[in-house]
């Protein structure tokens, strides 16, 4: 279980986060909605120590890890992995390279056993042909999916993904969406999915944090958000009302 | 050059290394004797560092060398009627000061806006986070390698562009003022020694030092878009020529009490 605990933190006068307290279950997917700016990725930069907190605490199972060293964090990022807003792939390396690239300096894998893990993990998000190529020859989706791969090779307890739709076409978005939802299920990962998509957050979430100007300002199952009282929650959920009657229906996911 | 400001204040304190130039001075010392060292890597940016770069360097110090000949024997001529004291004086200018800098400054801004603009791509589409997410340090994997390259291709390349000047020198003098080859080295011979190219590849190293860390420093620190990244190269070539010059002349200083 992750836990926070009266979490601040802000980059020069202005407050990013405030106070924030909340905690992840194991095994739920919990989405964390906003609009931008509004301290999400900072949130989760926090808990795998990209970025460290003013004041507060971060627990993850007994350990209070906010004031961990570069060194100590090293083991939180095995078992936290994150995917970025961007693909955040290294140019220069094939795919296959960059889902091995971790793999390579965290495990001591012989070459055939490498090369069953970045194959498998390809696998998981639907890419196993594709290993040969380099980021540059593969479609903005297809650079999402094998960004996930490289963190699904180190087989990580929890799954952070930053917005992991954002400039994706509605197809795509369906599919990441969908990737994600069917990850949690075959791996039983705990997953923290930081987004302003309510509708995905109402497909797949088993909980959904929604955060503005630093505060947390509702909290509780799709079902629960949508009978929220909440300004922002209701335009949240205008939007995707708007979205459900242009846009083609799509099957709601089990 | 290197102080804060609220704005970099603002860009996410998140690498304890890049908070300031000290950090990252004393974090790339720690991480030079840590390993993994990147071998394969530091020998590719040696080549793109001193191989890539010698054909601009070796032009420019041969023009350098040109225009340092033919105004020296102008002006001497001016001052004391004859230009008997060109070769020497020029073999000095060179050695002591031209092939240096002005290699240095070639570096500075072709290897150091290339180091800028790479890792402050890296940092704006999140590389360096997915570094640190996978184990890595993103000092030891991209400034060590760079930094070590750097100074021995510094070194090196401000050696071969003194000794390309020199010979520049000679052929200008031979052909606009009609000094031999012979009459030309007895003169250098005089005024100037193997312990000048010495010292000059010291400078040479020290700016090869001098031009990753500073490069590093300011990609470290971007944020935002591709107009961050040209604003970043353009600011990390302007400080690392601002150092070349000021670390020349603390060198200068130095090496005075040594000639």
């Amino acid at each position: 279980m992750i836990r926070f605990v009266e979490l601040s933190k802000s980059f020069g006068s202005r407050t990013i986060l405030n106070k924030i307290s909340f905690e992840v279950r194991t095994g739920e997917i919990l989405f964390i909605l906003g609009t931008s700016g509004t301290g999400k990725s900072v949130l989760l930069k926090n808990l795998v120590g990209l970025l460290r907190p003013d004041s507060g605490q971060i627990w993850v199972d007994d350990q209070e890890i906010s004031r961990y060293s570069e060194e100590q964090y090293l083991s939180i990022r095995r078992q936290i992995g994150m995917v970025f807003q961007q693909p955040a792939l290294f140019d220069s390396l094939t795919v296959f390279e960059n889902v091995a690239f971790g793999l390579r300096r965290l495990e001591k894998l012989l070459p055939d056993e490498l090369s069953k893990r970045v194959i498998e993990s390809l696998q998981l998000v639907h890419l196993h042909q594709l290993e040969n190529r380099y980021p540059n020859e593969l479609s903005y989706g297809q650079q999402k999916r094998v960004s996930i791969a490289r963190t699904l090779a180190l087989k990580p307890k929890v799954l952070l993904f930053d917005e992991p739709t954002t400039g994706l076409d509605p197809v795509t978005t369906t599919t990441v969406n969908e990737l994600i939802f069917e990850l949690s299920q075959k791996l039983k990962t705990t997953s923290i999915v930081v987004s302003h998509d309510m509708k995905c957050a109402i497909d797949i979430a088993h909980r959904i944090i929604v955060l503005d100007k630093g505060h947390i300002v509702d909290q509780g199952t799709p079902d629960e958000l949508k009978k929220s009282e909440q300004e922002l929650v209701k335009e949240f959920l205008r939007e995707v009302l708007q979205t459900s009657q242009s846009a083609p229906t799509k099957e709601k996911l089990p | 050059m290197f102080t804060k400001s609220t704005q970099q204040d603002e860009n996410l304190n998140q690498y304890e290394f890049s908070k300031n130039f000290a950090s990252l001075l004393v974090h790339s010392f720690k991480e030079l004797i840590t390993p993994p060292l990147r071998i394969s890597e530091g020998i590719k940016q040696f080549h793109f560092i001193a191989h890539e770069s010698l054909f601009v360097i070796i032009i420019c110090v041969c023009f350098a060398a040109m225009v340092t000949i033919l105004e020296s024997s102008f002006h001497m001529k001016l001052v004391i009627g004859n230009d008997s004291l060109v070769p020497g004086f020029a073999a000095l200018l060179i050695l002591r000061e031209l092939g240096a800098v002005i290699t240095g400054l070639l570096l500075a801004s072709r290897v150091g806006a290339g180091i800028a603009a790479e890792i402050a791509t890296m940092k704006i589409t999140e590389q360096i986070d997915a570094l640190q997410m996978l184990g890595v340090r993103p000092v030891n994997y991209i400034v060590v390698p760079r930094l070590i390259a750097s100074v021995f291709a510094g070194a090196i390349v401000t050696i071969l562009a003194n000794l390309v000047c020199l010979l520049t020198a000679q052929v200008i003098a031979d052909i606009y003022l009609g000094f031999s080859f012979e009459m030309f080295m007895t003169a250098v011979k005089r005024f100037a020694d193997f312990n000048d190219l010495f010292l000059s590849a010291i400078k040479g190293a020290s700016f090869g030092f001098v031009i990753p860390l500073v490069s590093s420093y300011y990609g470290f620190r971007c944020k935002g878009g591709a107009e961050d990244v040209g604003q970043t190269t353009t600011k990390s070539v302007v400080a690392s020529s601002i150092a070349i010059i000021f670390i020349d002349f603390i060198l200068t200083s130095l090496f005075s009490q040594l000639y």
